[in-house]
């Protein structure tokens, strides 16, 4: 049996990661919930910040400026509790909810054919089983959790700018896929560039286990000659 | 000696921390309860920009505005300088308002006058 390869889109490496992620949906969940917060919390500092500016610089209003940058103090304090909380979650999933993919990775190479075993590097299998997993978990960060939360995020100053001036809000509208579509042209690059650093790193890698293994043979090779 | 105590530590971490949810909903509501008490304790001025004419201690709005605090301000650039002037008694003419103020600081002519017009609460402003 060889390590099939199959290409997933967004959807199927979601479903697929599913499988793992829904025994720990709750620790998933308050991980999120925790970034969400997070998003509101972007949104609302910069406007609490602009009435003070306005609270102390235009109206001299000291009073109504202390009580703002209790507000304020509040919401940082909060913010940055909350990371602790945040990144609490995401250790802990980094850990266990990679190491059941990585296991199930092992298994599945430990039923892979000779040929596979033998073209495959022990740096490329390492890297595999040491990589993937972890970027399983970059995935759910990335492209669920931040993806959605930044979503919500353009949404809400898309609509802000909207009620400030609806120019700003149809530029914003337009100028948000406009940026994505540029990412994703880069993106490529470096998706790219990131696979021939794999390829580079697995071949290092690969070459580091094998001149080890070489040595450790010598070894056994003069203590059994020692005997 | 060490070992246990971080092993206790550990224990103690995952278990309420990680694995139950109070510690985590319990922050996370407080937080925000403080955060929706103090918005809606916080009030904030509603301001009206008008065109204002400033004749010695005599300022004509234009337009008819009550003026719920006897605070306004005044600017030729808002990025310049605001001042703000004590309200001493205001009255109706020809559509206009005509407000009476303590001192005029030396300001004369066209200007821009910010009114208090009322209050709100902080987080009506952020939505």
């Amino acid at each position: 049996m060889s390590m099939e390869q199959q290409k997933m889109n967004y959807v199927t490496a979601f479903g697929f990661l599913w499988r793992y992620a829904s025994k720990y949906k709750r620790n998933f969940i308050r991980f999120y919930l925790g970034f969400l917060f997070d998003t509101i919390l972007q949104i609302a500092i910069p406007i609490v910040s602009g009435i003070m500016v306005d609270e102390i610089v235009y109206f001299q209003n000291v009073p109504t400026f202390l009580r703002l940058g209790l507000v304020y103090l509040v919401m940082l304090v909060f913010s940055c509790t909350l990371y602790f909380f945040i990144y609490a979650q995401h250790h802990y999933l980094i850990n266990i909810f990679t190491m059941e993919i990585k296991r199930d990775l092992f298994a599945q190479m430990q039923k892979s054919d000779a040929q596979f075993l033998t073209d495959a590097s022990s740096g490329d299998l390492v890297h595999m089983i040491y990589q993937y997993g972890t970027e399983c978990m970059y995935f759910m960060v990335r492209n669920v959790s931040h993806q959605l939360n930044n979503l919500l995020l353009i949404a809400a100053i898309v609509v802000y700018l909207f009620v400030i001036d609806w120019r700003m809000g149809l530029f914003l509208a337009f100028a948000a896929p406009v940026s994505v579509a540029v990412s994703m042209r880069f993106g490529k690059k470096v998706r790219r560039l990131g696979e021939q650093e794999r390829e580079y790193y697995s071949g290092y890698m690969g070459w580091v286990f094998e001149r080890l293994s070489g040595l450790r043979d010598l070894r056994m090779l003069g203590g059994t000659g020692a005997d | 000696m060490n070992q246990r105590k971080q092993s206790k530590f550990s224990k103690f971490y995952v278990k309420h921390i990680i694995k139950k949810p109070f510690v985590f909903y319990g922050f996370l509501g407080f937080g925000i309860g403080l955060f929706l008490y103090l918005s809606l304790t916080v009030k904030l001025d509603v301001v009206q920009s008008v065109p204002a004419e400033v004749s010695g201690h005599q300022i004509t709005l234009k337009g008819e505005h009550d003026l719920t605090t006897g605070v306004m301000y005044l600017y030729y650039d808002r990025n310049d300088r605001v001042y703000k002037l004590q309200v001493v008694r205001c009255t109706y003419e020809d559509g206009n308002t005509v407000c009476t103020v303590e001192e005029n600081q030396g300001l004369s002519g066209k200007m821009d006058a910010d009114l208090v017009l009322g209050s709100e609460i902080l987080l009506k402003r952020i939505l």
